[in-house]
C-alpha cells in the first residue's frame, strides 16, 4: 500500500516539476535599487555560476544578496561560519521570504555541498565560503550549473582579479563597501556588463 | 506595563515539547508505533521517550494540521486502544505521581503536564500518589539492579519521610516544594533526594539538531533517572567477517552493501517498520571493537532505502567512517601507521525503529508540490552531516528574541513580513560579544541606537548600545557596538 503511494507520489511529483518546468520562462531581476537593476540587467545570473568578490564581510554581500532575493526562487545558503549564528532578521529585511530561504552552517561543508548538488533539491545555492577550492572544486560547480540547471553564487571573502581567473564561472563581480564614501562599488572583472558602478548607503538600504 | 506586554508575547511562543508519554495498557507491543524506547514500570504502566522521534511526530502533526500534543493523542486513541489513561510529561517520575493522582481519582482521557489546569492540579496533589509513585520506582529499579547503593534501606526512609510530613501537618507535596534535593537527599538518603529532585524537573531544552555524530545525554533530560529500556525481540543484525582486511572506503561501501541488502530482507524491518537508530561495531586488526551509532533526522523505511540503493544509509556510515578514521589516525599517529584503520568485520544492528501505521505513513495525495518539496528537503538532510536550518522572523515584539528556528516541516503561520530595512544588520552574529580595542578599528560608520530591556538593568545607561560598522586594521570589516563608557564590542560580522 506504502510503497504503490509513494509511486504515485513520486509520478505526481515529476508531473509537478515538468509542468513547472514548462511554464517557467526568466523574470528580470528587479531588485528595490533601480541604478542595481540597470546594471545588472546586462548579466545573465540563472543556471550560471557567478562568483563575487566581497572583501568587507556581510555589508558587501547585501549586494548579491538583493540580487539573490530578487531571483525569487527557494534557496540554500551554505556557510562555514560554524561558530558564528545565523542572523535571519538580515536575510528577512532585505526582503527575503524565510518560508523559502534554507541555511547550512557548518566548518567544512564542501562534501555536503557535493551532496546538495548532486540531490538538486535546490533551484538556487549561494556559497559564503572562506576555504579554499580547488579547480576540481569550481569544476564540480560547474557540471552541477550545467547538468542540473541550478544557480549558483559563489561569495568569496577577497577581490577577485584578472591575474588569478576562473574558467568555471560566467561572471565575477567584485562588491565591496567604503565607509568614507560611504558607498557601495559593483566591478565587473569578467561578463558583459558596464565595469563599475557606485551606489549610495541610502539608494541601496533606504531606498 | 513593558513586563506585561512581555509576559503576552511569551505566550504566542509554539508550545512546549513534553518529551516523555506514560500510558497504561496490557499491549506493550502496540506501543511501538510511538517510539523505540519504551520502559515499564509496572505490570501494565510503561513510559514511552519521544526524543528521538520528535521530529518525525512534528512532520506528521504538521502534514494533518495538527500540533504535536494533538497528534500524539490521535496516535494513542487509534493504535493502543486500551490505553484509557495517558500523559505526557516533563520527566518521568513527576509523569508518574500525576499519573497515579488521575487513576485514583478514575480518570480517563489524554493528558499534559505543560496545560495550566495540570500544573494547578499538581500544585495540590497530596503525598499518597507520590508515596505509591516513590514504591514503583523503587521496585522498578530493584527488578533492574540499578542505584542499589542509594535504594538501600529505602523503605525504612520512606516511612521516616511519611512520618515526618505527617508531623508537620502538610497534606500537600508541593508544600515542600522549597526544599532542595540534596537537603532531603541528606535527611532521607540518595535515592529519595533524586525522587524528590525528579518530581520538579529543572527545564531541559532538547538540542535543535541530533547531528549524526552527537548521542543526546538523555541522562541531562533525566537528571539520573535510569532509563531500563523494554525490549520485546531481539534487534535486527547483520554479522560480517572478512577473509582480508580492509580500510578504504570503497571496499567497505561494496560489502555494506550486500549486508544492508540482507538486513533490508527481514522480515522485522518490513514497512511499517521505520528505523531510528543504528549501531556499527567495527572489529580491528588487533580484535578490539569500535562502536558507532547513526542517528537519522527523520525515521527510514528500509524498502524505501533498498529501492534507492541504500543511498542515505551508506552516506551516513561512509560519514561514520571517515570520524572513526581520522580519530584512529590521530591514535595512531606516532607508530605511523599508513592504513589505518584495518577492519576485519563488523556487526551491524537495527538498534531503534518503530512500527508505523499506515494511516500516518501514506502520503496525502492532495498535497501541494511545496509539500513534496519539504519531503525532499528532509530527504536530503537525513543524507547530511548537518542540518539544514530554516527561520522565522516574529512580527510583534517579544523581549529578548526576535527570531526562532523551526523545523523544516513547520507549517507557516502566514505570509512572511517583510522588514523594513533602514540599517544593514550583520549576516552572522558572534558567540560572544569580543571586546575591541579602539586601535584596531580605522574607520567607523554609525548605524543606529538600541536600548532594549532597559527595564531590567540597574543602570538604565547601560543598555544603550550605539550601533556601527567598522573597518579594521586587518582590513576586515566587523559590527562592533559603543556602550556608554565608549568600549567597543564586536557583535557580528
Amino acid at each position: 500500500m506504502e510503497a504503490a503511494a509513494l509511486m504515485d507520489s513520486s509520478v505526481y511529483r515529476a508531473d509537478a516539476l515538468m509542468a513547472q518546468q514548462s511554464v517557467t520562462t526568466p523574470r528580470p531581476v528587479v531588485t528595490p535599487v533601480p541604478r542595481l537593476n540597470r546594471f545588472v540587467r546586462q548579466l545573465q545570473f540563472r543556471h550560471q555560476l557567478t562568483e563575487w568578490g566581497t572583501p568587507s564581510g556581510s555589508i558587501a554581500q547585501v549586494l548579491p544578496a538583493l540580487v539573490a532575493q530578487a531571483m525569487g526562487e527557494e534557496c540554500l545558503w551554505v556557510s562555514d561560519k560554524e561558530q558564528n549564528k545565523i542572523y535571519p532578521n538580515s536575510w528577512s529585511g532585505l526582503g527575503f521570504n524565510l518560508n523559502s530561504l534554507y541555511f547550512l552552517n557548518e566548518s567544512k561543508p564542501l562534501q555536503s555541498i557535493r551532496t546538495v548538488l548532486c540531490e538538486n533539491t535546490f533551484p538556487f545555492v549561494i556559497i559564503d565560503i572562506r576555504q579554499r577550492l580547488n579547480s576540481a572544486d569550481l569544476h564540480f560547480l560547474h557540471t552541477a550549473v550545467k547538468q542540473k540547471k541550478i544557480t549558483i553564487f559563489l561569495l568569496r571573502p577577497f577581490y577577485l582579479s584578472n591575474k588569478n581567473g576562473n574558467p568555471f564561472s560566467k561572471q565575477r563581480i567584485n562588491s565591496s563597501y567604503s565607509i568614507s564614501r560611504k558607498s557601495f562599488q559593483l566591478s565587473v572583472v569578467k561578463g558583459r556588463a558596464a565595469q563599475k558602478i557606485n551606489l549610495s548607503f541610502q539608494e541601496v538600504l533606504c531606498g | 506595563m513593558a513586563e506585561l506586554l512581555s509576559l503576552f508575547n511569551y505566550q504566542q511562543t509554539p508550545e512546549e515539547f513534553l518529551p516523555y508519554l506514560i500510558v497504561q495498557s496490557e499491549r506493550p507491543q502496540t506501543l511501538q508505533s510511538l517510539s523505540s524506547d519504551i520502559m515499564q514500570i509496572t505490570e501494565s504502566i510503561y513510559v514511552i521517550d519521544l526524543i528521538l522521534v520528535e521530529k518525525y511526530w512534528s512532520r506528521v502533526a504538521s502534514k494533518n494540521n495538527r500540533s504535536f500534543t494533538q497528534m500524539i493523542e490521535q496516535v494513542v486513541r487509534q493504535e493502543v486502544p486500551d490505553a484509557t489513561l495517558s500523559l505526557l510529561c516533563e520527566h518521568p517520575f513527576q509523569g508518574l505521581v500525576f499519573f497515579n493522582h488521575l487513576k485514583m481519582h478514575e480518570s480517563r482521557g489524554f493528558f499534559s503536564t505543560s496545560s495550566l489546569f495540570a500544573q494547578k492540579i499538581y500544585k495540590n496533589m497530596g503525598w499518597h500518589p507520590w508515596m505509591l509513585a516513590a514504591r514503583q520506582a523503587h521496585d522498578c529499579f530493584e527488578a533492574a539492579h540499578c542505584l542499589k547503593k542509594e535504594r538501600k534501606n529505602f523503605h525504612g526512609k520512606l516511612g521516616q519521610l511519611q512520618r515526618f510530613v505527617e508531623r508537620l501537618d502538610m497534606q500537600e507535596f508541593s508544600g515542600l516544594q522549597q526544599a532542595h534535593f540534596f537537603e532531603i537527599s541528606r535527611r532521607f538518603k540518595g535515592f529519595i533526594g533524586s525522587l524528590w529532585r525528579w518530581t520538579f524537573p529543572e527545564q531541559q531544552t532538547t538540542p535543535e539538531e541530533l547531528t549524526l555524530f552527537l548521542t543526546f545525554d538523555h541522562y541531562q533530560r533525566l537528571q539520573g533517572f535510569p532509563w531500563v529500556p523494554f525490549f520485546q525481540d531481539e534487534p535486527a543484525s547483520q554479522q560480517t567477517l572478512l577473509e582480508h582486511s580492509v580500510s578504504d572506503w570503497g571496499s567497505l561501501r561494496e560489502s555494506l552493501f550486500l549486508d544492508l541488502e540482507k538486513l533490508s530482507r527481514k522480515p522485522e524491518l518490513a514497512p511499517p517498520y521505520k528505523i531510528v537508530q543504528m549501531q556499527w561495531t567495527l572489529t580491528l586488526y588487533d580484535m578490539s571493537q569500535v562502536t558507532e551509532t547513526l542517528f537519522f533526522k527523520y525515521p527510514l523505511s528500509f524498502e524505501e532505502e533498498r529501492e534507492r540503493e541504500f543511498e542515505t544509509l551508506l552516506k551516513q556510515l561512509q560519514f561514520c567512517f571517515e570520524g572513526f578514521r581520522q580519530r584512529m589516525r590521530e591514535r595512531d599517529a606516532e607508530i605511523a601507521m599508513i592504513n589505518t584503520p584495518l577492519i576485519v568485520g563488523w556487526l551491524l544492528e537495527v538498534t531503534k525503529g518503530f512500527v508505523l501505521s499506515e494511516k500516518e505513513g501514506v502520503l496525502d495525495f492532495e498535497e501541494q508540490v511545496s509539500r513534496l518539496k519539504n519531503i525532499e528537503i528532509q530527504e536530503l538532510d537525513n543524507k547530511m552531516k548537518s542540518s539544514i536550518q530554516t527561520f522565522k522572523v516574529f512580527d510583534h515584539f517579544v523581549s529578548g528574541l526576535d527570531y526562532q528556528e523551526k523545523g523544516l516541516s513547520a507549517k507557516d503561520s502566514g505570509a512572511s513580513v517583510p522588514l523594513v530595512l533602514d540599517q544593514p544588520r550583520p549576516f552572522y552574529l558572534s558567540p560572544e560579544e569580543e571586546e575591541l580595542s579602539p586601535t584596531d578599528i580605522k574607520s567607523f560608520q554609525f548605524l543606529d541606537r538600541t536600548s532594549s530591556d532597559w527595564w531590567r538593568r540597574q543602570d538604565a545607561l547601560d543598555s544603550y548600545r550605539d550601533c556601527y560598522i567598522c573597518e579594521l586594521t586587518n582590513k576586515s570589516f566587523v559590527f562592533a557596538y559603543r556602550n556608554y563608557k565608549g568600549q567597543w564590542f564586536q557583535y557580528g560580522l
